[in-house]
């Protein structure tokens, strides 16, 4: 199933997308005689496996019967407004240098030479960053002038644990959605942690929904894209990876538990501003697409403060 | 004054300080004291009600040092002190922020400082045996940190706003994984593990530090003191690191930052030391408190 939250006549429900329909959940249920779930999406990853089987239910009720024609719970799609699925209940961990010819390139603009990580490159970003499809990502020049886009897999921790052996992991996964890890490039050079540059005030998008196991059983199948004003930047597997999802998670695990609502942003694949020459950092106005096929495509545009 | 969180009779309260050794149970005299308190109320709420409760708290606190027999004022030894919070976000180390390490000026002199984050699974309590498996990590040393917490919003602020936005200070230790900080190339991972940032258990507000600027901030393994630093040694001073880090990025009441001083690998030894079974870290801020943290390898 893919689960979103959105909002419509000035409130924000947990929804189901069911093709160019958004099903309001709460209501859904209720017509339907099914078993409640919160209306929100991070009490439902927190509550477990059962509530996740009453909202599948819900979910193959929809997808084989429909709905009546009066049905208020529904709408289209292009009459709703996607916000941030949910905010995880600490920063959002991501990993860096993940992609061998992403880091060829860098490596080669700053020159140095490649180092293939040994053991995954977890940073993390500011709460304060995150948000959803259509948000502006404002920039402050006073800050940065050096605005670049990541679009990443991100894995949604359903079930926690620590010590998670690689074979376990995908148990403990909720979902997948897509995010974009923009970047301030100076910042993020200059302050030798990349978490500075990263954290700026909505600087990691994600959405526009959440996609369950069921949806997206193999995210290493899947197609990476990344449009700015409609010209192809990213096209990329998902899957090439140097640190797959299943290591991802077993690696961040060891010695640190990990909780139901942890996000982890899987690193970039080629195709980002910095790799150009010159190099093409995002204006006031440009409009930024990141598509992971399976999962959806989330739409921000870039706004300098004080325009 | 002096406010902690701590455990009696298997129910958590929010305390404060009273006289030596002594703290108020701030519910339970409430009434009391004629103060009225809002309904879900934490130690977490205070802080990021900024200095919104201070008065009420005050108040209470007056009460308790007129009623010193009263039995909502308890023996610190009777009670079990906690941390005070588990924050909303990661916690924020300056790191790069020290002048001199184990006195030899600090080779990146440039003034960026390299700010990383320790995951809120990471607070422990005061006193709390540390474990961790061998496996893992065979480098774990740890750094006395003054720990600031937020109480206003700041986002480009100037410096002297950021220290007005300072809610107040306790103490913390950092522990850090060497070999995790080199594997993993960047460093949260390495000081995220289970139990590595036990603090409190007091938060001291702000009114009660004269210059949070200039306060010995020292660390002793098993009794033999190895650190010795000063909030001074920094490149950036409280108000000013804050201010730095507000630019673009949003500080929230209830945020943690460490002031990132003294700085030393390997506890400051040649060669590096790193922990071993037994071994007892004590970390102390002058004025704030201290905090002891027992750690076993398995």
């Amino acid at each position: 199933m893919r689960i979103c939250t959105f909002s419509a006549g000035g409130a924000s429900h947990l929804g189901l997308v069911i093709g160019d329909h958004v099903v309001e959940v709460v209501p859904a249920q209720a017509a339907r005689g099914l078993t409640p779930v919160p209306d929100d999406l991070l009490s439902v990853i927190e509550m477990g496996r059962d509530t996740w089987d009453d909202l599948e239910r819900l979910n193959e009720s929809l997808m084989d019967g429909g709905w009546p024609s009066d049905a208020s719970w529904v709408r289209e799609c292009s009459e709703v407004r996607f916000e941030v699925p949910f905010l995880p209940p600490k920063n959002p961990w991501t990993v860096g240098s993940n992609y061998l010819r992403h880091l060829e390139i860098a490596f080669a603009r700053i020159p140095r030479e490649v180092v293939i990580p040994k053991a995954p490159e977890f940073f993390t970003k500011a709460l304060t960053a995150v948000c959803g499809d259509g948000a502006d990502i404002v920039y402050d020049k006073r800050a940065t002038v050096t605005v670049d886009y990541e679009n990443e897999l991100m894995i949604v921790i359903g079930v926690g644990g620590k010590n998670i052996p690689k074979e376990k992991a995908m148990e403990h996964i909720f979902g997948f959605s897509v995010a974009n890890d923009v970047s301030a490039r100076e910042i993020q050079m200059h302050h030798g942690q990349f978490y500075r540059g990263k954290s700026q005030t909505g600087f990691c998008p994600f959405g526009p929904v959440v996609a369950t196991q069921v949806d997206v059983p193999d995210p290493n199948a899947e197609q990476l894209r990344t449009w700015v004003n409609g010209e192809l930047r990213q096209d990329w597997p998902v899957g090439d990876m140097i640190f797959k999802v299943d290591e991802i998670v077993s690696w961040l695990s060891q010695g640190m538990t990990i909780e139901p609502g942890d996000v982890i942003i899987c690193g970039t694949a080629p195709g980002v501003g910095f790799e150009f020459l010159p190099q093409k950092w995002l204006q006031h106005g440009d409009v930024v697409e990141c598509e992971i096929s399976g999962i959806g495509r989330i739409r921000n545009t870039i706004k300098m403060a004080g325009i | 004054m002096r406010l902690c969180r701590f455990r009696s009779n298997s129910q958590v309260a929010v305390g404060i300080a009273v006289g030596d050794r002594r703290i108020v149970d701030v519910s339970a005299a409430a009434a009391s004291a004629g103060v009225s308190l809002p309904a879900s109320f934490s130690l977490h709420g205070i802080v990021q009600a900024g200095d919104g409760l201070l008065d009420e708290l005050s108040r209470v606190q007056q009460w308790a040092l007129q009623n010193p027999d009263a039995s909502c004022v308890l023996s610190e030894d009777a009670v079990e002190l906690l941390h005070p919070y588990r924050p909303r976000k990661n916690i924020v180390k300056a790191g790069g922020n020290a002048r001199t390490i184990n006195g030899i000026p600090n080779p990146d002199a440039v003034a960026l400082l390299r700010y990383h984050t320790k995951a809120p699974t990471a607070v422990a309590d005061p006193g709390t045996l540390l474990e961790w498996e061998s496996r893992v990590t065979a480098e774990v040393y740890a750094e006395p940190q003054l720990v600031i917490t937020i109480g206003r919003p700041l986002f480009f602020a100037t410096p002297e706003e950021a220290q007005a936005a300072v809610f107040g200070y306790s103490v913390g230790t950092d522990f850090r994984a060497w070999d995790l900080m080199n594997k993993h190339g960047q460093w949260p991972k390495a000081i995220s593990l289970d139990g590595f940032f036990p603090w409190g258990p007091y938060i001291v507000t702000a009114d009660e530090v004269a210059d949070p600027n200039a306060l010995a901030i020292d660390l002793s393994l098993n009794g033999d003191r190895l650190l010795s630093g000063n909030s001074a040694d920094v490149k950036l001073s409280v108000g000013e690191m804050l201010a730095e880090y507000s630019r673009g990025i949003q500080i929230e009441p209830g945020d943690l930052f460490m002031l990132g001083t003294p700085e030393a690998v390997g506890f400051g030894c040649t060669p590096y030391r790193f922990c071993a079974s037994g071994d007892v870290i004590t970390s102390s801020v002058e004025g704030i408190g201290s905090v002891e943290t027992p750690v076993r390898i398995v």
